[in-house]
C-alpha cells in the first residue's frame, strides 16, 4: 500500500510556498486576540488568589462597584455548577467554585467601561479566605495523607506501557543502570500575550480569542454553560507562538461568565504577568528507572516510573510518551506513567509533551548503557531503536476516556478496515535512516572521539558532539475524529473549512495546499476558513501535532469527494458519458487524462456557471465531505527525529556555547519544506532552551512563579544559537496521510535535550542536570572532581 | 492636545503622561503592528523608531517623544509595496506566528542602516535583542543576509 | 500603587534641581526610563511628580577632555556604545555598555540612570570604578564630586540626597599605559550578569603598576571595590605579576565576596566566578598593555 510520493509530480504539494499570511505578518496587520474589539465592548480583570489553597468565604466588591464605570463582578456564586474539560485532560472544574487551588487562580471578575477603570477596581476588591493546608511538591501529593485539591483525589490512574518480562531481562543483562531524574517545569512563555472577547445574545454566544482549538474550546463553552453546541460560536484568531498554551483556557470561560452578567461585550486581555503565571506549564516531572543492556548493546530492561503534577486544574495521565516506541527495540519494556495535582498554576500539554522530560532520561540511560558496553551512540540507537513495519509498544489510549483503539479496531469488520495499514505496527519512517544520514552529513564519526571525551580542548573551553533521537505520535484518535469540507464555487473557486490553531505553524497554508494539489485549483483560488466554528465541521484543532496528519487527511478526503463530484457532473454534462476515472482537473480546467488527441476541456467555472444558467441545474456549489473513516493514528502512525550537535563548555564558569547542530526529520511527505524546516528547527530550539535554561521557580512558601518575566525566564536568542544550522528531511511516505505526510511538530523538541545532554557530557565528562545552567554545570564538574 | 509625528504626519492624540508610547500608538493611533509581549524591554517586539533609532516602546512615556520623529511597521514600504526588509523575511520565511515580525524587521532594518553587509555572525547576535519563541532564529538571519543583499542590489540599480 | 503622576518636564539641569527640591522624595527622575517603568509598573516606585529628564540634551555627551573622558549622566549606553574609539578605555566602557540589555533598549537607558538605579548587578559600576572614575552632582547649594565607588551606598540607593541629580562621569587618565577590562557570567546572550569583575591597570613611565582597580559586580549590596586586590598590583611590572601573583589576587577578590543566593544563582556559585572572572580580567589588561614579554 506504501506508494512513494515523488514531490516533483506535484502542482503544489511539497513547495516552498510563503504562507497565506506572510504580507499580513510582515506588514503588523495580521490581528491576534490583543488586537480585536468589537463595538461597545468593556473591559474585564480578574480577581485572582493570593493563596495557593484556600476557600473564598466572602468577595467584598463594595468599594470597587462605588466607582464610576465599573458595571459588575462575577464570582463563583454566578458560576454553573457545570465541569468542563479542556482539551487532552489540560483541564477539569467549573468556571468559579470558590476555591483557589494557586497563587494566581481565578476567583472572580470584573467589568467596568474602560481598563483602566478595571484595573482601578481590581485593587479595590477585598476578599476574605478560609486557608486550606496547600501541597506544592509532587511526591507529597502522592500520599493518601496529602490535602486533597479536588474532589477526584490528588492522584490519576496509573497509565502503564508493558511488554515482554523485565525481570528476565535483567537476568540477560550484563550491565543494569539506574536513575532519577527530576524536571523543572518550562513555561510556555509566549511571545504574544492573549485577549478574549465574549458577547451574548440571549442564550447564544460569541468568543473572539487567540487559540489552537477552535472546535474544542467551542465544546467546552457548551460544557461549562449548559448550552447547545449550536449556541456557541467560537472565532478563532491567530496566536502568538503558542505550543499548547492556547487551547481552551478557562479564562476564556471566566470571560464569557462575565459578559453574561452584564449584558455586554467583555475583552479580557491578560498581562504578560498573567500569561506566564495563571494559564499553563509544562509539568513538573520526575522520571526514575532502569535500563539492562547485554554486551552486545542489546536493550534486555527498559523499566520507567513516571510522576507528572497536573497543578491546580491539569488532569492528566496518559502522557502519551512515545519514547516507549522510539527505544521499542528493546526486549523488554515497562512504562508506568502517573498524574498528580498540585497547589501549583496548572500544567498541560506543552509541545512534546513526556518525550521532552521523560524521553531525555530514556535518552540518557541508554547513553550510559552504551557507554558500558563501548558502543558509538548513533550505532546504539541503530541497534535498539523501532523500525519500520515494527510492532509498536504502546497500543492502549485513554481508556479511562472513551474506550481503547484496541476495543476500537476489534470491533470493525474487514470491509471497514480494507485498506488500512496493519494495525499497531509503525507504518513508516524510523530513526534508522535519520541517523544514517545525519551521522554522513554531520561527520559523526570523525567528530566523536569516544564517551566523555572532547572533541576538542583550548585553555577552558572544551568541545563535545552529541546526537539525540525523539519520536512523537501524529494526533491522537478519540479527541473526536478529524473533519472538514470544501466548498467549491461556481466561479471556481475554492473555500475549505477546517478546524485549526494558526500559532504560526503554517497549518493554513499546508491545507490548503493539499486541497488545491486533490482538486486541480490554483492555491490563489483558494481560501480557507480555519477559526469559525458556525462554518467548520468539528475537528480536534492544532494539538498533539495532529493538524497535518488527520485535519490533512480530512481535508484531502473532503477535496476528493468534491472532485468526484465534479467530474461527475463533467462527464454526464461535457464529456458525453467519459469515465470519471479517465477525467481530471489542471489549473482549473477538467479534461481526459492520458489520451491527447482528446483535447475536450472545460473549466470548472463554466462547468458550474452553465449548470447555473440552466433552471434545472440543482448543483450550483459542490460541498465535499470527509466521508471515509480515518484509522486510529495511534495504531501506526509516528514522527522521528534525529539531531546532532556541537557545544563548547567552558569548565571555569560552567557556561555553554552550541557551536553547530543538524536536524532530521522524518514526517513523511515534507507539504512545504520552508514552512517544515522552520517548525523543526524551532521545535529543537524549544528543547535547547529547556536543556540550558529553561524552567520555572517556584517560591517555596505558596508555590508562586518566581520568574515571571523574561528577565529571568531565559528564552535563546538568535546568539544564543548557531545561524547556520540546517534541517534534512527523510520522507518515508504514510499510507495514509495527506499525500504521504504525517506529524512533526513534536518528536523536534524531543530530540535536541538528548543531543545537547550528550554533546556536554562529551565534552566535559559528566552528566549534567538540566537545566544546564553555568551553575549546574560548575557544579557537576565539582562533583566529578570530588568522586574522582 | 499633544502633537505626536508617526510615520511622516502629525497626529493630536490625547494621552495621559503615564501612558506608554506603545499603547498609545496602538490604543490611540490603531496602529497594532507595534505589538506588546513582554513591557519589560527584553522581547523587543514593540520596537519602533524614535528620530531613527530602534526603541523598544513599551519602556517610553508617550511624553517623552514630543517634536520627535516616529517610525511604526506601518511606515515602511513605499507607494503600497513591501520594504525590502519585509519581502526579504518572506522570501526566507524569518518567521512563524508573526507575533514579533515586525519588532524583528524593524531591529534589521536599523542594523542594515548601520551595517549595510553584516557576516552572518553580525547579524546574529544583532537580531538578539529580540525574542522569537517559535525558534524561527536560522531564518530570521537569514532574512536578514537576504535584505542586505536585495538592499545592495537595488541601490545598485537605482544610482 | 497609583497608577497615575504628574509629569513634569524640566528645560534645563538647574530647573530639574528646582523641580526635584520642590517635590523631594514624591518626585522621580526619569531619563530613559528602562528601569523606573518596571518600578513604577510592578509598583516598586509611585511617585507623585515625574520629572522626565529625557529632553535636557545638554546632559548628554560623550567626550575626550585632555587626558580624561567625560560622559554626561544622560547619554545613552549606545552613545557610550558609539564613543569607543576615544582611548583605550572607552573602549572598554564600549564593550560593557554592549552587554547591557538589547540594542533598543540601549538607545533610552542612560548610564546615569544605570547608576542612579543603584543595582548590585549593574554592569557599568564594576568597569568605571575600576577606571577611578569620578561622579559630579548637582544640587541648590551647587555642585559637588565622589569618586564612584564611593556613590553606589546600598541595593538601590546611592548617595544622591533627595535634591541632588547626578550630572557627569569623568574617567580620568585614558591614555595607551591604561587598560581595563569587565567580564561576567550571564544565561542567555541578553540577561543581567549573574556576577562579574573589572580590572583596570595604569603603567606608570617607568613601566610598574601606578594605579589598580578590582571592583566585582553581583556579590555584594553594592559594587565591591577590592582594595587590598588593588594593592597586590601596586608597584609590579607587568612580567612579574605571574599566574600565582594573579591567583592570589583572585583569592583576595574572592574572600571580600558576600554573595547572596537568588533564582539567578547562588551564593557559593558568584563567589567562586569571582576568582575566575578576576583572573581572566587581569589576564586581559596585562594583554592589552603589551603581554609580559
Amino acid at each position: 500500500m506504501s506508494v512513494q510520493y515523488k514531490s516533483k509530480d506535484y502542482k503544489v504539494v511539497g513547495k516552498d510556498l510563503p504562507v497565506l499570511d506572510a504580507v499580513e505578518k510582515v506588514s503588523g496587520t495580521l490581528k491576534n486576540g490583543v488586537d480585536f474589539n468589537v463595538p461597545n465592548q468593556v473591559y474585564g480583570k480578574i480577581i485572582r488568589s493570593t493563596l495557593p489553597h484556600a476557600r473564598v468565604i466572602h468577595i467584598d466588591s463594595s468599594k470597587a462597584e462605588a466607582l464610576p464605570g465599573v458595571l459588575g463582578v462575577v464570582s463563583h456564586i454566578d458560576s454553573s455548577d457545570h465541569n468542563w474539560d479542556g482539551v487532552w485532560d489540560n483541564y477539569r472544574g467549573k468556571v468559579l467554585d470558590g476555591v483557589a487551588r494557586f497563587v494566581g487562580d481565578e476567583i472572580g471578575a470584573i467589568a467596568a467601561t474602560t481598563q483602566e477603570i478595571a484595573e482601578q477596581a481590581l485593587e479595590l476588591i477585598e476578599v476574605e479566605y478560609e486557608e486550606l493546608p496547600a501541597v506544592l511538591d509532587i511526591k507529597e501529593a502522592l500520599k493518601a495523607s496529602a490535602p486533597q485539591l479536588r474532589e477526584e483525589g490528588n492522584v490519576r490512574d496509573q497509565y502503564q506501557v508493558k511488554w515482554g518480562d523485565n525481570d528476565k531481562g535483567a537476568e540477560e543483562a550484563d550491565h543494569i543502570v539506574e536513575l532519577e531524574m527530576e524536571f523543572k517545569a518550562q513555561n510556555f512563555a509566549g511571545i504574544g500575550r492573549n485577549a478574549c472577547v465574549c458577547e451574548w445574545e440571549g442564550e447564544k454566544v460569541t468568543m473572539w480569542t487567540s487559540t489552537q482549538t477552535p472546535s474544542e474550546l467551542q465544546s467546552g463553552i457548551h460544557q461549562a454553560f449548559g448550552i447547545p453546541m449550536s449556541s456557541v460560536r467560537v472565532i478563532a484568531l491567530p496566536s502568538g507562538a503558542s505550543m499548547g498554551l492556547w487551547w481552551s483556557n478557562n479564562f476564556m470561560m471566566v470571560t464569557a461568565l462575565l459578559a453574561k452578567k452584564v449584558k455586554m461585550p467583555v475583552k479580557i486581555e491578560l498581562t504578560a504577568q498573567e500569561c506566564m503565571a495563571t494559564v499553563k506549564r509544562r509539568h513538573v516531572e520526575i522520571t526514575s528507572g532502569r535500563m539492562g543492556v547485554k554486551k552486545d548493546g542489546t536493550l534486555t530492561v527498559t523499566d520507567f516510573y513516571h510522576l507528572m503534577d497536573n497543578g491546580g486544574y491539569g488532569f492528566k495521565t496518559d502522557v502519551y510518551f512515545f519514547n516507549c516506541d522510539l527505544w521499542g527495540g528493546a526486549t523488554n519494556g515497562d512504562y508506568r506513567v502517573v498524574g498528580v495535582n498540585t497547589n501549583l498554576v496548572t500544567s498541560g500539554c506543552m509541545r512534546a509533551v513526556g518525550d521532552i522530560t521523560m524521553g531525555l532520561c530514556v535518552e540518557r540511560m541508554a547513553d550510559m548503557c552504551a557507554e558500558l558496553v563501548d558502543m558509538d551512540p548513533v550505532d546504539f540507537r541503530i541497534k535498539n531503536q523501532m523500525k519500520e513495519g515494527d510492532e509498536l509498544r504502546m497500543q492502549e489510549s485513554r481508556e479511562h476516556i472513551v474506550g481503547s483503539a484496541k476495543d476500537y479496531v476489534a470491533g470493525l469488520t474487514e470491509e471497514q478496515k480494507e485498506g488500512w495499514p496493519k494495525m499497531f505496527h509503525n507504518a513508516s519512517g524510523s530513526t534508522d535512516q535519520l541517523l544514517k544520514q545525519g551521522a554522513e552529513k554531520f561527520d559523526w564519526k570523525n567528530r566523536f572521539k569516544g564517551w566523555g571525551v572532547p572533541t576538542a580542548v583550548n585553555g577552558s573551553k572544551h568541545r563535545g558532539v552529541g546526537v539525540g533521537t525523539g519520536a512523537h505520535c501524529c494526533g491522537v484518535e478519540f479527541g473526536g475524529n478529524a473533519s472538514a469540507t470544501v466548498r467549491v464555487n461556481h466561479d471556481g473557486s475554492l473555500n475549505i473549512f477546517a478546524s485549526c490553531g494558526r500559532q504560526g505553524q503554517g497549518s493554513e497554508t499546508t491545507l490548503s495546499q493539499v486541497a488545491c494539489e486533490e482538486l486541480g485549483i490554483e492555491l490563489e483560488k483558494s481560501s480557507i476558513i480555519n477559526g469559525d466554528t458556525t462554518a467548520m465541521p468539528w475537528s480536534s484543532g492544532s494539538s498533539a501535532s495532529t493538524t497535518m496528519f488527520r485535519t490533512g487527511w480530512a481535508v484531502r478526503e473532503a477535496a476528493k469527494d468534491a472532485k468526484r463530484q465534479i467530474l461527475e457532473i463533467a462527464s454526464k454534462e461535457f464529456f458525453e458519458g467519459t469515465s470519471v476515472d479517465s477525467l481530471g482537473i489542471q489549473n482549473g480546467i477538467i479534461s481526459v487524462l492520458d489520451d491527447h488527441a482528446d483535447t475536450r476541456h472545460i473549466s470548472i467555472e463554466d462547468l458550474l456557471g452553465t449548470l447555473r444558467s440552466d433552471s434545472l441545474g440543482q448543483t450550483t456549489v459542490i460541498n465535499g465531505r470527509t466521508e471515509a473513516v480515518m484509522p486510529p493514528t495511534i495504531a501506526f502512525s509516528r514522527q522521528w527525529a534525529a539531531q546532532f550537535a556541537e557545544v563548547e563548555v567552558d569548565v571555569e564558569t560552567g557556561e555553554i556555547k552550541i557551536i553547530d547542530f543538524l536536524a532530521g526529520q522524518d514526517s513523511g511527505t515534507v507539504m512545504n519544506p520552508k514552512v517544515l524546516k522552520n517548525q523543526v528547527i524551532g521545535g529543537a530550539i524549544c528543547g535547547a532552551g529547556f536543556a540550558l535554561y529553561e524552567g520555572i521557580e517556584f517560591d517555596k512558601k505558596d508555590g508562586r512563579v518566581l520568574n515571571d518575566g523574561f528577565l529571568d525566564y531565559k528564552l535563546l536568542r538568535t546568539g544564543d544559537f548557531p545561524p547556520n544550522s540546517e534541517v534534512f528531511f527523510v520522507e518515508s511516505p504514510d499510507p495514509v496521510g495527506p499525500f504521504g505526510a504525517r506529524g512533526a511538530g513534536e518528536s523536534p523538541a524531543a530530540a535536541s535535550a538528548p543531543a545537547l545532554c550528550q554533546a556536554v557530557y562529551n565534552a566535559i565528562g559528566v552528566w549534567v542536570d538540566v537545566p544546564m545552567t553555568p551553575e549546574a554545570v560548575v557544579t557537576a564538574l565539582k562533583k566529578k572532581r570530588e568522586s574522582s | 492636545m499633544p502633537l505626536l509625528n508617526v510615520n511622516g504626519r502629525d497626529f493630536d492624540v490625547d494621552f495621559q503622561p503615564h501612558e506608554t508610547l506603545s499603547s498609545v500608538l496602538r490604543d490611540k493611533l490603531n496602529l497594532i503592528g507595534t505589538k506588546v509581549s513582554c513591557g519589560e524591554g527584553e522581547c523587543g517586539s514593540c520596537t519602533i523608531f524614535i528620530d531613527g533609532a530602534p526603541t523598544t516602546s513599551c519602556l517610553v512615556l508617550a511624553g517623552q517623544v514630543e517634536g520627535k520623529a516616529i517610525t511604526t511597521i506601518e511606515g515602511l514600504g513605499e507607494n503600497g509595496k513591501l520594504d525590502l526588509v519585509q519581502q526579504a523575511f518572506i522570501d526566507e520565511q524569518g518567521f512563524q506566528c508573526g507575533y514579533c515580525t515586525p519588532g524583528f524587521i524593524m531591529a534589521a532594518k536599523a542594523f542594515l542602516e548601520e551595517n549595510p553587509d553584516p557576516t552572518e555572525d553580525e547579524a546574529n547576535d544583532a537580531m538578539s535583542g529580540n525574542i522569537c519563541r517559535c525558534g524561527a532564529h536560522p531564518y530570521i538571519v537569514k532574512s536578514v543576509l537576504k535584505a542586505a543583499h536585495d538592499i545592495k542590489q537595488h541601490k545598485r540599480l537605482v544610482y | 500603587m497609583t497608577r497615575y503622576f504628574e509629569y513634569l518636564r524640566p528645560k534645563t539641569v538647574s530647573e530639574a534641581v528646582e523641580l526635584k527640591a520642590l517635590h523631594g522624595d514624591s518626585a522621580k527622575f526619569w531619563a530613559g526610563g528602562t528601569d523606573m517603568m518596571l518600578q513604577w509598573k510592578g509598583g516598586v516606585v509611585s511617585p507623585d511628580y515625574c520629572i522626565d529628564l529625557s529632553y535636557l540634551t545638554e546632559l548628554r555627551y560623550v567626550q575626550q577632555d585632555g587626558n580624561s573622558l567625560r560622559i554626561g549622566a544622560l547619554a545613552t549606553l549606545d552613545d557610550i556604545d558609539r564613543n569607543s574609539g576615544l582611548g583605550a578605555l572607552s573602549a572598554t566602557l564600549g564593550a560593557t555598555a554592549r552587554l547591557m540589555c538589547t540594542q533598543q533598549s540601549r538607545t533610552i537607558a542612560t548610564l546615569g540612570g544605570n547608576l542612579c538605579n543603584g543595582s548590585p548587578s549593574a554592569d557599568m559600576y564594576p568597569t568605571l570604578v575600576v577606571m577611578g572614575a569620578v561622579v559630579k552632582i548637582l544640587g541648590p547649594n551647587g555642585e559637588r564630586t565622589m569618586p564612584l565607588d564611593e556613590f553606589h551606598t546600598g541595593v538601590r540607593k546611592t548617595a544622591l540626597a533627595d535634591d541632588e541629580i547626578l550630572v557627569e562621569i569623568v574617567v580620568p587618565e585614558i591614555d595607551a599605559k591604561s587598560a581595563g577590562h569587565y567580564n561576567r557570567v550571564a544565561r542567555t546572550v541578553v540577561d543581567i550578569a549573574l556576577v562579574s569583575s573589572a580590572a583596570f591597570i595604569k603603567l606608570g613611565d617607568n613601566g610598574v603598576v601606578e594605579r589598580a582597580g578590582i571592583a566585582l559586580g553581583g556579590v555584594a549590596p553594592t559594587v565591591l571595590r577590592v582594595v587590598e586586590a588593588e594593592n597586590m598590583l601596586l608597584g609590579k611590572t607587568l612580567a612579574s605579576i605571574d599566574e600565582a601573583l594573579i591567583a592570589d589576587i583572585s583569592q583576595q577578590a574572592m574572600s571580600s565576596a558576600v554573595a547572596i543566593t537568588d533564582i539567578r544563582a547562588s551564593k557559593e556559585y558568584r563567589t567562586e566566578m569571582t576568582s575566575v572572572l578576576t583572573k581572566r580580567a587581569i589576564r586581559h589588561c596585562i594583554e592589552e598593555l603589551g603581554g609580559t614579554e
